[in-house]
């Protein structure tokens, strides 16, 4: 027996636990890391050959622990490996020896969990080739899947959300449940688990027909479709691939996929093949599903814009193809199909590299490289000339001698119509070459033109200029990301272009894209709340201006026109959300839910938890939405300025402290804050009413500095001269200052206060008597004076 | 009669599955998949079971009484590894998830796909 | 798709798959009747060829042993997994324990609390590896007592000392723990190959008792291997995933 079988997949295991359990060791040895690795990855794919070349004479059997089967019947696990296994295995090996190599320089920092992960990724898709036992083929199919996802979500290269890995991983996790399901089933009725003792069994009994049988092998079978992501169980490759670092998207797109078409062939041929019957009902199943996978996959080549996505829909349709070759059942197609495979993931691999070169390069690299970018990657650009023209099926690349002999075999079934969809597959193919290489390498593709719409795009904190390139092509605004990026080169304002919202049109040249978004004007949803202000409008009952409240400050800010047609939100919508909407959907903080909550149905209920700042506002966001980021914005705000803190420490509630500061800015200057506090918190521990006129002002909507006494004596949620305590809710939206003011108050014992002169003098007292001597005194100056109503 | 313990086996995976699919919160989905791996587990022990017969551990009985499929308890207990494992990939995902995009119901993360 | 619509074509094709399911269960040879003949050769063969009394070790170390190995990498792959993804959340710089969880949490532990998570986690110890040693006789193993071994230091989380869990659980040393259990058992394996044998062919001396704590040879071994993996591995994702929230606690979000 040929120890190597067991070997080949035992080397990548204990090298992924020696890797681990050393990684000490390796930190500081990147190199010997990297070496180790890809050692024992080309280790593989050497033995891998040589068992191939091995395997031409006779498919090799090797049982493990040394149980031989007594009497035709197996007790131990054996791997039955014959060419076709062993070549894919190899193909296998080899693609995960590139992708390591490739690693090389692709991570820029010591990862040896990514090496241990790779690592048992070869031996899930070894192990997964050579087996002859069912429930060893689900065990390995296991390990490739965690890899995989584990994989999946190594170093997320985009924004692209983890539900690429999520999506990735539940759908085949699925797959996999239903594949045990599918074995239970089998060896309930069969008694063993040895692929080729299951298919001896079936044979035998093919004169009882068993709905069993048949069910087992869809459950199988559908798992193995998700893998092979065969419409329609397709929609999570692309999204894996979206997130996927490059190297692991080689290995998805290059081998993984195949493998699940491997698998289906493999428990056809071993298992059900002869036993199951229905040979023309399956043949007609495969042939359908791989022509629809590869139609759908090529059509959707077409729309797509982010390139990994359009690779991933390339392989899909591929496997749709491969599927097809499957479908005959025939030797013929069968090889067609293997050499297909071959030649495919070998370009693919190729073309997902360089893709991959080409987007290290762009993003690490700064501005001034890029003039002679094209010129430096020389060897790049044609590896991936080569690679597309392979992808697309033409001479003298194997692709083209395996789908010739998938089409051979398709019209000696008299299925020409087969070959004129597969032509529309490669069509599809010769597509997804072109646009990669012109968005990649081609010329200054870019628009022409005044433009087609407006649309809103978000620059995010952090963006590089080649990002903002992204966002911009992504959304159809430039053509190429490499025209926007050259047209911004040394533009001083593009590097250091804000966070936040601007105004742009799709399908401008780049130039123009460029122009805009330096412009001020083309800023959208910016925000500013001063301090002091509160949600309503407040009018001054001197001057009658009108100043816009916090509602009003945002719906202005909302405002964008878009194609002659201005567009907000309203501020009465706004009012509407913060009536109508739970705490929850406004995202209020939790020491503030419950004054929150006991308002009711009252927008300003709300009041004071939207911090003054400068923030950005999404224009085409629901209110509800954007309140509830501007009031957890409002909330982050307070919580570093310390309020939750210091209200543990004076024994207050958080909110009650917002509340003081909301006072004490409405109802003095900015010097005073500290002392204004500490008149609050001493007539609140002398159970004073507060009697702040700002009170009975802000239900009312208007400024003024003194009241009459008819809106003195009117009960209402805030009127501190009817009620004891603080008012319901804070009266506006306090600054930094009067924060600061109310959570570290001067320590005195004033109970009075009041603003003497024009130029904001105030005298603080403990005394009645002194206090009304002070009043007095402003009236003098002028200061106090209202109209009496 | 004989097939009411496998009618349990469905019942489980269709529960499982419909959590699965429409499930608003990702724990909750994560854990309605353990759900359906379950129902792997009743099948696989349900289908080896042999009536009247012992625990195959033969410490206290002696060697050749008969005792149920050994294979299927060995099987399961396989898979409840490779369960836990995964769900523990799963749950950090969740958690990445939460963290980035302040968010755990699938339906707006597939949303936020864009 | 609307959520209503999914519920709808997931009823209808869950209604299939249902029917479909059902229509093939109906293919078995109903319950209590296994057919054989796998199961009923290893009851008969087992306990003289391997010298252990509890078949289902033998199966999960012996006569399958190679799907262990392979389900010992899926654990190990995924504990890495779940340590990757966490980590970068973290940021890649080294934080010290203390300011993460020093002074904010609430509670402060009652006394009575520690000292009975205390007086636990000896015992569950000692019965860790009492179930681990004892794969060959009794319906233990590797897989169990390694779980109870994880949770003897979960326990110390319980009584309220993150801190300490972290301490006495160090990244390094669990990762390096959980790779020697994994590779130790692939590593038994290969010592048969050595010996010019199949892999993993029991090749340590049976002993003349069967179900002894001596006997089955390398099952035993095996068993410990898979006890340190399965501890080392739930510990390190139970410790990141705590790790993680107490985190999100910290940064209130």
């Amino acid at each position: 027996m040929d120890q190597l079988l067991a070997l080949v997949v035992v080397i990548p295991l204990l090298c992924a636990a020696g890797v681990s359990a050393l990684t000490p060791v390796f930190r500081s040895h990147r190199r010997a890391l990297d070496t180790v690795a890809i050692a024992a990855a080309a280790c593989v794919t050497v033995l891998l050959v040589v068992i191939t070349v091995r395997t031409a004479h006779g498919p090799q059997v090797y049982w493990f622990a040394g149980f031989r089967p007594r009497h035709g019947i197996a007790i131990g696990i054996d791997f039955a490996v014959d060419p076709l296994s062993a070549g894919l295995a190899s193909l296998a090996a080899l693609l995960v020896t590139a992708a390591m190599i490739f690693s090389w320089r692709y991570f820029e920092r010591v990862a040896s969990y990514f090496h241990a992960m790779m690592l048992t990724f070869l031996a899930g898709m070894v192990g997964f080739c050579l087996t002859g036992d069912i429930f060893d083929l689900f065990v390995w199919f296991e390990l490739m899947g965690v890899s995989a996802y584990a994989l999946t979500a190594y170093r997320p290269e985009e924004r692209a959300p983890i539900q690429g890995a999520l999506n990735f991983a539940i759908t085949n996790s699925i797959g996999a449940y239903l594949w045990l399901s599918g074995i239970g089933l089998i060896y309930g009725r069969t008694g063993a688990l040895n692929m080729a003792q299951i298919g001896q069994y079936l044979i035998r009994h093919r004169n009882t027909p068993s709905s069993l049988v048949v069910v087992a092998f869809v459950l199988i079978l559908m798992a193995l479709l998700i893998k092979s992501a065969i419409v329609p169980f397709h929609f999570w490759l692309a999204d894996a691939h979206a997130v996927a670092p490059t190297p692991v998207c080689v290995l998805f797109s290059g081998v993984m996929v195949e493998l699940g078409l491997y698998g289906i062939a493999r428990i056809y041929w071993s298992m059900f093949g002869a036993g199951l019957g229905h040979r023309t009902v399956i043949a007609h199943l495969f042939l359908v599903l791989g022509l629809l996978t590869a139609v759908v996959g090529a059509l959707f080549c077409f729309r797509e814009r982010h390139i990994k996505r359009l690779l991933a829909f390339s392989t899909i349709s591929h496997a749709g193809m491969f599927l097809v070759g499957l479908s005959w059942l025939t030797p013929l197609g069968l090889a067609g199909a293997a050499v297909y495979v071959l030649g495919h993931g070998l370009v693919k691999a190729a073309l997902f590299l360089c893709v991959g070169i080409v987007l290290h390069r762009l993003r690490s690299v700064n501005e001034t490289w890029l003039h002679g970018r094209g010129r430096r990657l020389p060897v790049t650009g044609v590896v991936f000339t080569l690679a597309a023209l392979g992808l697309a099926d033409l001479p003298p690349f194997a692709t083209y001698l395996g789908k010739g002999w998938i089409e051979d075999t398709s019209s000696a079934h008299g299925m020409t119509w087969v070959i004129a969809l597969l032509v529309v597959v490669v069509l599809g193919a010769v597509f997804v070459g072109s646009k990669l290489w012109h968005s990649m390498f081609g010329s200054d593709d870019d628009y022409t033109g005044t433009g087609k719409r407006d649309i809103v795009i978000q620059i995010q904190a952090g963006d590089s200029t080649t990002m903002v390139g992204e966002t911009l092509h992504n959304q159809g605004v430039v053509a190429t990301v490499r025209a926007f990026v050259n047209a911004a080169h040394g533009n001083s304002k593009i590097n250091s272009i804000q966070p936040g919202y601007y105004r742009m049109r799709t399908e401008i040249p780049a130039a123009n894209a460029v122009e805009r978004l330096a412009d001020p004007n083309s800023r959208v949803g910016r925000l500013v709340i001063p301090e002091g202000r509160q949600l309503d409008d407040t009018t001054d009952m001197k001057t009658n201006v009108v100043t816009p409240g916090i509602l009003t400050l945002i719906s202005r800010s909302t405002c964008v026109d878009l194609d002659g047609d201005r567009r907000c939100v309203a501020a009465d919508d706004l009012r509407a959300a913060a009536t109508n909407s739970t705490t929850t959907a406004l995202s209020v903080p939790p020491w503030a839910i419950q004054p929150v909550t006991e308002l009711g149905n009252d927008h300003r209920r709300i009041e004071g938890l939207i911090a003054p700042g400068t923030f950005n506002v999404d224009p085409s966001a629901a209110p509800q939405d954007i309140l509830a980021n501007l009031i957890s914005a409002g909330a982050v705000e307070y919580m570093q300025s310390g309020l939750v803190d210091t209200a543990q420490n004076m024994k207050l509630s958080p909110y009650d402290i917002l509340v003081v500061a909301s006072l004490v800015q409405q109802e003095s200057k900015s010097q005073d804050f500290p002392k204004v506090a500490q008149v609050i918190y001493n007539r609140l521990n002398a159970h004073h009413t507060l009697e702040f006129d700002s009170t009975v002002n802000y239900p009312l909507d208007r400024r003024e500095v003194a009241t009459s006494d008819a809106d003195r004596a009117q009960k209402t949620a805030w009127n501190t001269y009817v009620s004891q305590g603080l008012p319901a809710t804070a009266i506006c939206s306090p600054g930094v200052d009067a924060l600061r003011a109310a959570e570290h108050p001067e320590p005195g014992d004033w109970l009075y206060f009041v603003t003497i002169d024009a130029m904001g003098t105030t005298l603080f007292t403990k005394d009645y008597k002194q206090h009304l001597a002070n009043i007095e005194l402003a009236k003098h100056n002028g200061v106090l004076d209202s109209t009496p109503r | 009669m004989h097939i009411f313990p496998f009618l349990v086996v469905v019942w489980i995976l269709a529960v499982g599955l419909y959590g699965v699919v429409t499930s608003r919160h990702l724990v909750h989905q994560i854990v309605c998949l353990i759900v359906v791996q379950s129902s792997t587990y009743v099948l696989l022990l349900a289908v080896g079971y042999v009536t009247g017969a012992v625990a195959p551990y033969f410490y206290d009985v002696p060697v050749h009484t008969p005792a149920v499929d050994p294979v299927v308890q060995a099987l399961a207990l396989t898979d409840v590894v490779v369960e836990g494992a995964v769900t523990a990939l799963l749950l950090a995902f969740a958690i990445q998830a939460h963290k980035r995009f302040g968010t755990l119901d699938p339906q707006e993360l597939a949303d936020l796909k864009g | 798709m609307t959520p209503a619509a999914r519920r709808w074509a997931f009823l209808i094709a869950g209604a299939g798959l249902v029917a479909f399911y059902v229509w093939g269960l109906t293919g078995l040879p109903g319950f209590g009747q296994y057919p054989g003949p796998y199961g009923f050769i290893l009851n008969d063969v087992a306990v003289g060829q391997t010298k252990a009394t509890a078949v289902v070790s033998a199966i999960n170390f012996e006569y399958r042993g190679f799907d262990t190995v392979g389900e010992e990498f899926i654990l190990f792959v995924a504990a890495a997994g779940v340590s990757t993804v966490l980590r970068h959340l973290r940021g890649e710089r080294d934080r010290s324990t203390l300011d993460e969880a020093l002074g904010r949490d609430a509670l402060p532990t009652s006394d009575a609390v520690r000292m009975v998570a205390l007086i636990f986690i000896g015992p569950t110890v000692v019965i860790a590896w009492y179930l681990a040693l004892h794969a060959q006789t009794s319906p233990s193993g590797g897989f169990q007592g390694g779980v109870v071994l994880a949770t003897a230091f979960i326990l110390i989380y319980l009584s309220g000392q993150f801190l300490v869990f972290k301490r006495v659980s160090p990244v390094a040393i669990t990762d390096a723990v959980e790779a020697v259990g994994a590779g130790g058992f692939a590593c038994v394996g290969l010592s048969a190959v050595l010996l010019g044998l199949p892999y993993l062919t029991n090749d340590l001396s049976l002993g003349h008792t069967p179900g002894a704590i001596d006997s089955s040879g390398t099952i035993a071994l095996i068993s410990f291997f898979v006890g340190l993996e399965v501890a080392a591995a739930f510990v390190l994702i139970v410790g990141e995933l705590l790790e993680q929230t107490l985190l999100i606690r910290q940064e209130d979000r």
